[in-house]
């Protein structure tokens, strides 16, 4: 690609996210501050935007780089991975992402700490500070990665440009600032998406997707055409993905930042219609794409790591190369920019204001979280340049927030046990540290299941176990604590 | 081939959120919801 067209897909992004981030943080200024307007948006965001910024929170590298790659080998069933995302946006929608809105909660450590105390809290934030942080790590390398092999530039000067727009994209005005930037890049997302895929088909043979079917039913293999693939893969990477990303996600500070910051519980419902369909049909293209790069002898012999994206820069004009660029950076930056923003939060609210100064006022935690924003950032654009294998740990990484799932799930309808808590969590994260860094999986003979498996079966087994066992308080929905909060929530509650 | 994928998709993803919202519905309409 042309250093002119690079140049104007970086500029577009720099002119955009300057331009609207400093234009919202020259209207907060003017308004009195409330708690929560930088990290929340002041509770205040709308359907669409609350829509666009859940889709738009875990639609990242895995989506573009890691489709195009699973659809060489599992064909259309690749398209999982984007399905989900769907079931978890519907959990989080009908249930997670109310329950954080209902609480009036800056958190989801703050959940923890309503349900099981202080230490609880203050562990699970630091796990889950951490988990996204690796995330945060991987889509730097996405930023790097998706800039080298469309334009040629070099994997560590993409990650730092990248990184530095990525900063950019959440520093100046918080949540508002990526809610506005999602709804705005929505367009450019699905229009460099679907114009690449138009103008694909009218270089194939015929001018349309044929060949490609051909090529598939000729070697024998149609079902790579399905979403439903084999059984196999059904029971394993479908059910696997939809575990692993359930509960690890589905309880995540990450992608409920913006559930919490929406105007009401009403305003997350409503954005279910939009963010599932957002979400999910962006992996349609992406898998289109990939089973199409293989169908071609010439980009099939580069293998699936560039095969797809060398042949979206060698088959379409270049003007339509930047835009699907655009496309794509607007993708990995918005995931980048919650990515920073949630642990930037979970420090500010989970241990800055908490354990040092309790009486800070949202001038100090908006300076707390910036700062913290901006260390984490450039910490992930440093790590990513040396490219660790955080692709191959992200089993791994989710698996961590399992046991937290279901903890606020047993804490809020059916018991509270700190000792349960603790011994859950304990559990699971041993059993996830063993599976992934001894011979344990292969000395029992299951070295194919994977860590969100094992974790959920720990979780379940111990917690349901011992709350079973164990004495504690009911569910915290039931409670007269729920019932007070409630009250004194309710002047400000939609 | 493209629209196959499409349409399988789009069902899958209609009916899982037509789903949801009706056990949510559902869920509201007999009272259980904590509110």
């Amino acid at each position: 690609m042309k250093i002119g067209i690079l140049l104007a897909v970086l500029a577009y992004l720099f002119i955009l996210v300057v331009g609207v981030g400093s234009w919202l943080a020259r209207r907060e200024k003017k308004k009195e501050a409330v708690d929560g307007e930088f990290a929340l948006g002041g509770r205040s965001l709308s359907t669409p935007v609350v829509a666009v910024t859940l889709a738009f929170s875990v639609l990242g590298t895995a989506h573009i780089l890691g489709v195009f790659e699973l659809s060489w080998t599992l064909g259309a069933a690749a398209v999982w991975f984007s399905l989900a995302h769907v079931i978890l946006l519907v959990v989080v929608c009908l249930s997670t992402g109310l329950w954080v809105r209902r609480l009036g909660v800056s958190t989801v450590p703050e959940i923890l700490g309503l349900l099981f105390g202080g230490k609880t809290r203050t562990l699970v934030s630091c796990v889950m500070a951490g988990v996204v942080t690796g995330l945060l790590t991987l889509e730097t390398q996405g930023l790097g990665i998706l800039t080298s092999t469309m334009t040629g530039w070099p994997i560590r000067q993409g990650a730092i440009v990248g990184g530095v727009i990525g900063i950019l994209y959440v520093v100046l005005a918080g949540m508002k600032e990526i809610g506005y930037l999602n709804v705005i890049n929505a367009l450019v997302k699905y229009g460099g998406l679907i114009l690449a895929t138009l103008f694909l088909a009218m270089q194939l043979p015929g001018g349309d997707f044929g060949s490609v079917k051909a090529f598939y039913v000729d070697a024998g293999h149609p079902e790579m055409l399905s979403i439903f693939g084999t059984p196999e893969i059904m029971a394993t990477f479908a059910l696997g993905t939809v575990v692993a990303v359930l509960f690890s996600q589905g309880i995540s500070q990450m992608l409920l930042q913006p559930a919490m910051g929406a105007r009401n519980e009403k305003t997350i419902r409503k954005a279910l219609w939009i963010a599932a369909p957002v979400n999910g049909m962006f992996g349609v293209f992406a898998v289109v794409i990939g089973l199409t790069a293989k169908s071609l002898p010439q980009f099939q012999a580069l293998g699936p790591k560039v095969a797809a994206t060398t042949m979206l820069i060698t088959l379409l004009p270049p003007w339509l190369a930047a835009l699907l660029l655009a496309s794509f950076l607007t993708a990995v930056l918005s995931t980048f920019a919650m990515a920073c923003l949630a642990p930037a939060t979970l420090f500010s609210v989970d241990i800055y204001k908490r354990l040092y100064r309790p009486d800070a006022a949202e001038v100090d935690i908006r300076r707390v979280t910036r700062i913290a924003l901006i260390v984490l950032g450039a910490v992930a654009i440093g790590f990513a340049s040396f490219l660790p294998p955080i692709l191959a740990s992200v089993n791994w990484l989710f698996s961590w927030l399992v046991p937290v799932f279901w903890l606020v799930v047993f804490g809020l309808f059916w018991k509270r046990s700190a000792e349960v808590a603790t011994a859950t969590l304990l559990s699971a994260w041993v059993v996830n540290c063993a599976w992934s860094f001894t011979s344990l999986p292969a000395m029992l003979g299951l070295a194919d299941v994977p860590n969100a498996y094992v974790t959920l079966a720990v979780t379940l087994a111990i917690g349901v176990a011992g709350n079973v066992v164990a004495s504690g308080e009911p569910g915290y929905f039931h409670s007269a604590a729920y019932k007070l909060r409630r009250t004194s929530m309710a002047p400000f509650a939609g | 081939m493209f629209w196959s994928i499409f349409v399988q998709s789009s069902v899958f993803i209609a009916v899982v959120v037509l789903l949801g919202g009706a056990l949510d519905w559902l869920r509201d309409r007999v009272g259980r919801a904590p509110r």
